[in-house]
């Protein structure tokens, strides 16, 4: 006579299968749809105003975007854009003296080029509004916090001279595509 | 006592899941917190008109001028002030507008007189003209205004 052992027995506990199934797909998803580490050449440390309307640019690839700093002195802003493949570069307005024939427009020479390989679509982004700056005394040196703790900083809003000269070198340039880069605000306008 | 003949019960658990789930909710979280739909981007379109005057004037394009309303701006007070030859009030005074939502009325009652009196859409123009000192943002204050006003065409003059 044949010994008949007990069978095995499986304590029931949760099957975790379909947790992990819901979870890679999760992942998958979150992999396909984010964009990590995608430079739009936008510098987010500049402040820029407050808009409620606004449209969403979802090819940035047809894009330059202009970044805006005020200079200390002068009208003319300083321009930094982030060109595919190279580093940040300051793109002067204007170089040489006024009225010499040696005089050149990078700016506008840069604009042009690229108009002239993207065509109509290409957009041009004007990254401007207020910047902050480590205040330093005279001798450079970065001065201590104020009395309430915040650190001692130079608030540089731009004003309407420098953005004005950056437009009329797009104008110059055939690029009639210029948008503003805003943040979204939450203040609706309506007209009564 | 233990009975004779019976066995020991042991549980086949197969492998532990734990540590898989535990990391797959890490590498879950780092993608929810580090990645971004897109970039952040809202943008205030122009169309800059092309000009044959002026600095950003453009010679080899043949354009017709268009009838436009110009809004002088000026800082005022930490904000601004816009003024038009073109925007009066009831007693044909030059109204000095230095709230947003006061500029927004007053350029939308002109747009809406302008269409009632058979202007032509393409003929509809806003030139915003603000000065140097003008803070970027009271610029766009100003822009956008126009904007929800919906006027056609909205351009800039240099200062």
């Amino acid at each position: 006579m044949t010994k008949h052992s007990m069978p095995e027995m499986k304590e029931g506990g949760v099957n975790v299968t379909p947790l992990i199934d819901i979870v890679m797909c999760l992942i998958i998803f979150f992999i396909l749809v984010a964009k990590i580490g995608v430079s739009t050449g936008i510098d987010s440390s500049i402040k820029n105003p407050e808009s409620y309307l606004g449209v969403k640019i979802s090819d940035m690839g047809n894009v330059l975007a202009l970044n805006l700093y005020k200079k200390g002195v002068g009208d003319e802003p300083q321009v930094v854009v982030n060109l595919p493949g190279r580093p940040k570069t300051d793109v002067p307005i204007m170089v040489g003296e006024p009225g010499s024939p040696n005089k050149r427009f990078p700016l506008q020479e840069l604009l042009t080029e690229i108009k002239k390989v993207k065509g109509e679509a290409f957009k041009v982004v004007i990254n401007a509004g207020t910047t902050t700056t480590p205040s330093t005394d005279a001798a450079g040196n970065p001065l201590p916090p104020n009395p309430d703790g915040t650190p001692a900083v130079n608030t540089n809003e731009l004003e309407y001279a420098q953005v004005s000269i950056v437009l009329q070198q797009c104008a110059q340039a055939g690029v009639t595509n210029v948008h503003f880069a805003m943040k979204k605000g939450t203040k609706e306008l309506h007209a009564r | 006592m233990k009975m004779k003949g019976a066995k020991a019960v042991h549980y086949d658990s197969g492998p532990n899941m734990t540590p898989l789930v535990d990391v797959v909710m890490v590498i879950l979280i780092f993608l929810m917190l580090a990645g971004s739909f897109g970039a952040a981007s809202h943008f205030l379109p122009n169309n800059m008109p092309i000009t044959t005057k002026g600095k950003g004037k453009v010679t080899d394009v043949v354009i017709t001028e268009v009838p436009k309303i110009t809004v002088s701006v000026i800082p005022f007070e930490g904000s601004f002030k816009a003024t038009s030859p073109d925007l009066r009030d009831e007693k044909n005074q030059i109204m000095a507008l230095t709230t947003q939502e006061a500029l927004l009325n007053a350029l939308n009652a002109m747009r809406i007189k302008k269409q009632n009196s058979g202007t032509k859409a393409e003929d509809m123009q806003i030139i915003i003209a603000p000065s140097k000192t003008l803070k970027f943002q009271h610029v766009m204050s100003v822009y956008e205004a126009a904007m929800v006003a919906e006027w056609p065409k909205i351009g800039f003059a240099a200062p």
